[in-house]
């Protein structure tokens, strides 16, 4: 097991990477944490990743993994304790379900609404959809402690970047589409997550973030203006 | 075993069932003389010596009698049938109790519930098809799928599942037999990772080239190009991105193997061709060619017209802007 080679390709800003990274610590599998800068990519990355150029990398015993819910899944069939996928298939179904539509409806909304600067009816809609889409994972917390239930799984993972990154862009777009009255029980989840003692010590600095979403925002608007 | 006590009783003190002769009441429990056969052919004690004294008498009696002796029939054949309708039993009781109740919402066209379609057929699945109308969607769909409103949605013993990788990966693993996906960990990785490729980046691209025309369109193509030349290298030394059978990825690149030439022909574009992309060629033809996929391909004069009115539609609202 100490000779078994485990690293990850990240970028410190991207929750991506943080997905994978959490659960590594949450099986106590020791890796190497490498990071790459998205914006000088290196040779590494794009032999590692020729189709997406993109990161989280994984490497397991010189296997390359890439997609990190597909890295999730490959994670927990290597390493069988903490299971952070449920065994029965309908429950596995749901939790794939709602993290693919995390993914495609919410992620995506709620970071152009925040990169709309100049666009302001563009972004109302934005975050009319990103809080529509809220509601809906809302109603999947059911009066659990976490998605996984009574402790952290596959989904709480794959949301784990609303409890952290959303705030941040809540706060660089001047947007709150994490409305405490709408979303108390995702709220509370938000709380219990990053006060978990793996979570707590694995997050990037939120001033460092605030900076970094407000140029990238600026870059992201000035294109999505362009292209109109 | 009460019901057999019942049955005992009754020989109280009695030769036959009939007194002191074969009466009505010993020919109707002749059967019992199968009893030996179930016995051993299941596996299971029914009548021993201790619990139905009297009972194992009579069937001792009984079967001595000539003119009943010599009807029975062969206690060897006997046992061959009863084994074989044990076994066609519990075959069929395995297999319901999986299968119960299975129906996949689709429509005519779309290519990602033929996924479902293959998947299903492919594992020997038997299940009920809800064809819908998606310009006049059935309350039962919004019910099942309320969140995307979409096609196709499997619902087994009442229970949806929405999204087709979703769908591919539950079937896979509610039903063992026929395996879709590789076991490997590895392998299923790399799978799921072309599969995602194919939702998130190649189909998109193919479906730009579809909407536009003329140097707009020429652009466009390049990312296609690129895209599906990631996908012809995979099949490099392999006859089927599943390896020497069909699976998950090729039921997932297999709306390619109908689809291509129709928006080839749609949008006046050449796609694959033999010479730059010669195992995807290939593939397709096999593919297509497999009796199960074969059967259920969308008609392709229909396939034409629909997305001949599409790409026109396409077309005069982009001029609009």
């Amino acid at each position: 097991m100490a000779s078994e080679e485990v690293k990850l390709i990240g970028y410190w800003a991207s929750a991506y990477r943080f997905r994978v990274e959490w659960a590594l610590i949450l099986k106590g599998v020791e890796y190497e944490y490498i990071e790459e800068d998205l914006f000088n990519k290196s040779p590494r990355l794009l032999e590692l990743n020729p189709v997406h150029k993109k990161i989280p990398v994984f490497i397991h015993n010189g296997k390359v993994v890439l997609e990190s819910l597909v890295i999730l899944e490959y994670i927990d069939e290597i390493w069988k304790n903490n299971p952070l996928l449920p065994q029965d298939p309908y429950e596995r179904a749901m939790i794939r379900f709602w993290a693919k539509f995390a993914d495609e409806k919410l992620v995506l909304s709620a970071y152009l609404a925040m990169c709309s600067l100049e666009d302001e009816k563009g972004k109302a809609e934005k975050i009319t959809e990103a809080m529509e889409a809220l509601e809906r994972i809302e109603g999947e917390l059911k009066g659990k402690s976490f998605f996984g239930g009574e402790s952290i799984g596959y989904l709480d993972l794959a949301l784990g970047w609303i409890s952290h990154w959303l705030p941040v862009w809540d706060e660089v777009g001047s947007m709150k589409i994490l409305d405490p009255l709408k979303f108390p029980a995702i709220i509370s989840w938000m709380n219990r997550f990053t006060n978990h003692k793996v979570i707590k010590n694995k997050l990037p600095p939120r001033d460092k973030m605030v900076v970094f979403f407000q140029e990238r925002s600026k870059i992201i608007s000035t294109t999505l203006t362009k292209n109109k | 075993m009460e019901n057999l006590k019942f049955v005992k009783e009754q020989l109280k003190g009695k030769k036959f069932f009939g007194g002191g002769k074969i009466g009505y009441i010993d020919v109707a429990f002749d059967w019992l003389n199968l009893a030996s056969i179930i016995e051993e052919v299941a596996g299971v004690k029914l009548i021993d010596e201790d619990n139905f004294p009297w009972l194992k008498a009579w069937m001792e009696l009984f079967s001595d009698v000539p003119v009943i002796k010599q009807s029975w029939p062969d206690q060897e054949k006997l046992i061959i049938k009863y084994q074989f309708v044990l076994k066609l039993e519990s075959n069929q009781t395995s297999m319901s109790s999986a299968q119960e109740e299975v129906k996949l919402f689709r429509n005519w066209s779309s290519a990602y519930a033929l996924r479902i379609v293959w998947a299903l057929k492919i594992k020997g699945i038997e299940f009920h098809t809800i064809f819908e109308d998606l310009e006049n969607k059935s309350p039962s769909l919004l019910h099942y799928n309320p969140v995307h409103k979409k096609v196709p949605v499997l619902v087994h013993n009442g229970k949806p599942i929405c999204e087709s990788l979703v769908v591919l990966e539950y079937i896979e693993e509610t039903w063992k037999q026929n395996p879709l996906l590789p076991e490997d960990p590895l392998d299923k990785a790399t799978a799921r990772f072309w599969a995602k490729f194919n939702d998130d980046k190649l189909l998109p691209s193919i479906a730009v080239v579809f909407t536009t025309q003329g140097k707009e369109q020429e652009e466009v193509k390049v990312p296609v190009m690129e895209n599906l030349k990631f996908v012809d290298e995979q099949l490099k030394g392999k006859k089927y991105f599943g390896g020497e059978k069909i699976g998950f990825l090729d039921i997932v690149f297999g709306w390619l193997a109908n689809m291509a030439s129709v928006v080839e022909e749609v949008a006046g574009v050449q796609l694959i061709d033999e010479e730059n992309f010669p195992l995807l060629k290939a593939w397709m033809e096999l593919f297509s060619d497999t009796p199960v996929i074969k059967e259920s391909w969308p008609d392709r004069e229909k396939l034409i017209i629909k997305y001949q009115l599409r790409r026109e539609g396409y077309l005069a609202s982009s001029v609009a802007k």
